[in-house]
């Protein structure tokens, strides 16, 4: 059900919701805001298909904030689950294209669902605007989409500013999110006892990613993870001096790694993405130590799965230490 | 390089791996080969290879991982592999394999066709063990896993020792037996299966399986109790007034009339099932999440449980026996025409309880227990009924004010609901209950984990906890045991005492007028 409306009206907005409730004469019950704020027509239909998708399987009410021309409307969808008719998820639509930071925080404030946990999904181009402030201020958690523009470093260079500032506790990076799974994947080659040994000797990392933060992140969390120091573009230095080579190459696919390389003296460790499917990386490892091919799941790096992860996972010490080592490894880049 | 001792969960050193600090995985990190014993049945098909499977896709399994099935129909490994993809095809929750993940995960299972009778079989296990160590890495960490029928439990533990598999020949590495319900058929046999296995492994290294536990629900028992501070102060007798713990299935005995007819509710879902889930309710807090310290508490509760004179059991128990009716307007069969049911069947397919639980938290509180087949509905839940209010405040003299209830909803739809009173909007003074619905479908993002994958994972991790302890199944049966004997001594003429897709026989509201309606 879904019913247009002219301007921001918060009670008028509010009574709308109440009312299709009362229409269906069940159960409401929400346990999330979520407030997705983007001011790009492209991203915004993106955002929009992942707030359905989120939609179907939070209890939540989900305020879509976009720079565009046009009405506003609300939606409510509701299941039946053992003969009970339950309000699932509720969502508006604003059009907020010259609404002032403070206003805009205004209206959302008056649109959440008080006591429960608010999630801010920022797909703004840049975290200097106001609104991004404005509404940071009144979310718990706030997920970013570093590489939801080409934007080279640049967007990764705004996360880094917000290091110190009472932002940088809530928020978490997509970016950074996604890489979970290899990361995970990386660390299975060195869980062999036989090649555990082998990550003082690493030489050089090749990294091929469809997206600059990406690489970024995942070059920074295996430098923070070995103590490596950035002595160069494009290098690290380990404890014993020895430099590490990076070399970081554009894949295919916008917002994914497709490959990671490391090279120790005697080894090459390779994590790619399989041709045929998407979601399976393969590993291999030649050199001194051969180990067998084998393929493993590439696992919950859905919009939705990864959301769920910014949500109820702790903002945790390695993306704080990782961040420094990408600004850090930044320094010496032109 | 950093040497934690025993992270291995071996007892063996392993280097720490410093990419690993951190990232949150649930990856199983002991390499191990699990064997299948009765891998050509209905349970292997159904429920632990599509389990397998499932945890390959989310990437669960330890890197180094093999499956090696065992049993008495003839495959060879290519067919095995095959017969593998099928069940997953056709039962897996997750859909058709992906090919290159099942190439991967196939070329790490093989099949022996097996007598369990002839010890050379399980010689050629351990070679096929020791192969798989070789050739996958898998470490010496075995689990066995006892998915035959329960006459062939003793046979296999009995041969895995004359074959050197038994864990005082594996000290490099752990061996584990999963073994599937019913431990035994009485108190007599769980014994002595119970003697047979301890002549070979170790209680810590025993894992007896009850899927029920494997639940989301279940487990959420313990969070709802121990993760939350509004319910805890009143989970006593001053403010409990009854519980209710059912496990109601539409079904009939599904071509299993056979084993049925010489089991029959108590011992196929009263003495397991259900024991546990009023474990859950009424244990104390443990002291931590600790396996043991779990099982510790959870005993606690059935040895304060009484087991009832011989004269005592038609006062705290109903049977019944279902005859012909209609499950969804479809006509069914009575039990005693179901095939290979004796005629004259004396078996319960229903059974009820009344017992109490003699500490100082549960005096007085009667803890009713009620399973049955061919109900009117599918219903799993545990209902706790709190007392009436002390003194009526509210309503019009015409309202029922209802009693606050606590359901904790297992299946079909895994949730918690809370019953309570409010005022109906409008002048006078109506009091009307209202129920509020938490369901794990529609509540979080993030879906449940069948309980076998849960379980399997549990049991190559070394999690006890949702496993039975031998003390606890052993309690479980001194309880029901006077009940069986008393039932199966005595004749009841009355049988078929409820139709099928009733709500169970009249004389079960003798016992407990307030049953909750299926």
């Amino acid at each position: 059900m879904a019913a247009a409306m002219t301007a921001i009206d918060v009670g008028g907005l509010l009574d709308k919701l109440a009312e299709q409730r009362r229409d269906r004469a069940g159960i409401s019950t929400t346990s999330l805001n979520l407030v997705c704020f983007v001011d790009d027509h492209d991203l915004r239909e993106r955002m929009s298909a992942r707030i359905d998708e989120l939609a179907e399987r939070y209890v939540s009410r989900a305020i879509l904030l976009s720079c565009e021309d046009g009405g506003h409307a609300v939606r409510s969808h509701s299941i039946e689950v053992n003969d009970t008719v339950v309000t699932h998820s509720e969502q508006i639509h604003l059009a907020v294209r010259d609404v002032a930071a403070d206003e805009l925080r205004s209206i959302v404030q008056g649109l959440l669902v008080p006591t429960v946990r608010t999630v801010l999904l920022w797909a703004g181009e840049h975290l200097t605007d106001a609104r991004f402030e404005a509404l940071g201020s009144l979310a718990d958690t706030i997920v970013l989409f570093s590489s939801a523009r080409d934007s080279g470093s640049g967007s990764l260079r705004e996360v880094l500013a917000l290091r110190g500032t009472a932002m940088e506790r809530k928020v978490r990076d997509l970016a950074f999110l996604r890489l979970a799974p290899w990361q995970d994947t990386i660390a299975q080659f060195f869980d062999d006892p036989e090649l555990v040994d082998e990550l003082p000797h690493l030489r050089r990392v090749e990294a091929t990613t469809g997206s600059a933060p990406e690489a970024y992140y995942l070059i920074g969390w295996l430098a923070g993870r070995l103590k490596w120091e950035a002595c160069g573009r494009n290098e690290f230095c380990n404890a014993d001096g020895r430099t590490i080579t990076v070399e970081i190459e554009r894949g295919p696919v916008p917002r994914r790694i497709y490959s990671v390389q490391l090279y120790s003296a005697g080894c090459v460790f390779s994590a790619t993405m399989e041709h045929d499917a998407d979601d399976l990386i393969c590993l291999t490892v030649q050199g001194e130590k051969p180990r067998q091919h084998r393929c493993v799941p590439l696992h919950d790096i859905d919009m939705v799965s990864l959301v769920e992860r910014a949500i109820f996972m702790p903002r945790g010490e390695i993306f704080s230490e990782t961040l420094g080592m990408v600004e850090r490894l930044l320094q010496h880049e032109p | 390089m950093t040497v934690t001792p025993g992270t291995a969960g071996n007892g063996l050193a392993q280097v720490a791996n410093p990419l690993r600090e951190g990232l949150e995985s649930t990856r199983i990190t002991d390499p191990c080969t699990i064997v299948f014993f009765g891998a050509s049945g209905d349970l292997f098909k159904r429920m632990l290879m599509p389990a397998i499977y499932n945890l390959r896709l989310q990437d669960q399994l330890p890197a180094s991982f093999g499956l090696i099935g065992f049993a008495r129909s003839p495959y060879s490994d290519d067919e095995f592999r095959e017969y593998c993809k099928s069940c997953v095809n056709e039962f897996s929750r997750s859909g058709p394999v992906k090919e290159p993940l099942w190439n991967d995960l196939a070329q790490r299972i093989s099949y022996i066709t097996a007598d369990f009778d002839d010890t050379k079989h399980f010689e050629t296990l351990r070679t096929r063990l020791d192969e798989y160590e070789k050739q996958f890495g898998a470490g010496r960490n075995r689990l066995f896993y006892l998915a035959t029928p329960p006459s062939v439990f003793p046979k296999i533990i009995t041969q895995l020792k004359r074959a050197h598999l038994d864990p005082a020949d594996n000290p490099a590495g752990w061996s584990r037996i999963i073994v599937e319900k019913p431990f035994g058929t009485d108190l007599a046999s769980a014994q002595a299966l119970q003697t047979e296995v301890e002549k070979v492994f170790n209680e810590n290294d025993v894992y007896r399986i009850d899927h029920y536990l494997g639940k989301e629900t279940v487990q959420d028992i313990m969070a709802l109790r121990f993760a939350n501070t509004i319910f805890e102060p009143i989970w006593t007798r001053n403010y409990i007034q009854s519980v209710q713990i059912t496990a109601a299935e539409t079904l009939g005995v599904e071509g299993r009339g056979g084993y049925y007819d010489n089991a029959g509710a108590l011992r196929d879902m009263i003495q397991n099932h259900v024991m546990n889930l009023l474990a859950l309710v009424a244990m104390e807090p443990p002291a931590s999440a600790d396996a043991n310290a779990i099982r510790n508490e959870k005993y606690k509760v059935f040895s304060a449980i009484a087991p009832p004179a011989p004269e005592e059991v038609f006062h705290m128990s109903v049977r019944g026996q279902y005859g012909p009716g209609a499950i969804a307007g479809e006509a069914v069969p009575g039990y005693r025409q179901e095939p290979d049911v004796r005629p004259d069947s004396n078996t319960e397919t229903y059974a009820a309880l009344r017992l109490y639980i003699n500490n100082w938290r549960w005096a007085g509180v009667p803890f009713y227990l009620r399973s049955g087949k061919r109900l009117a509905r599918k219903v799993s839940e545990i209902a706790i009924t709190f007392n009436s209010i002390p003194h009526r405040l509210f309503g019009e003299k015409s309202d029922t004010i209802e009693q606050n209830v606590l359901v904790i909803k297992i299946q079909p739809d895994e949730g918690i609901s809370i019953r309570f009173n409010a005022k109906v909007p409008g002048q006078k003074n109506h009091i009307r209950s209202v129920t509020m619905d938490f369901n794990y479908g529609t509540g979080f993002g993030v879906q449940s984990a069948p309980a076998y994958e849960r379980l399997i994972a549990d049991a190559m991790r070394g999690d006890a906890t949702l496993f039975t302890r031998w003390d606890a199944v052993q309690r479980a049966w001194e309880i029901v045991m006077p009940i069986l004997e008393v039932w199966q001594s005595i004749r009841d003429r009355s049988f078929p005492n409820y139709p099928a897709g009733s709500e169970g026989p009249e004389s079960a509201a003798a016992l407990n007028p307030g049953w909750r309606p299926l």
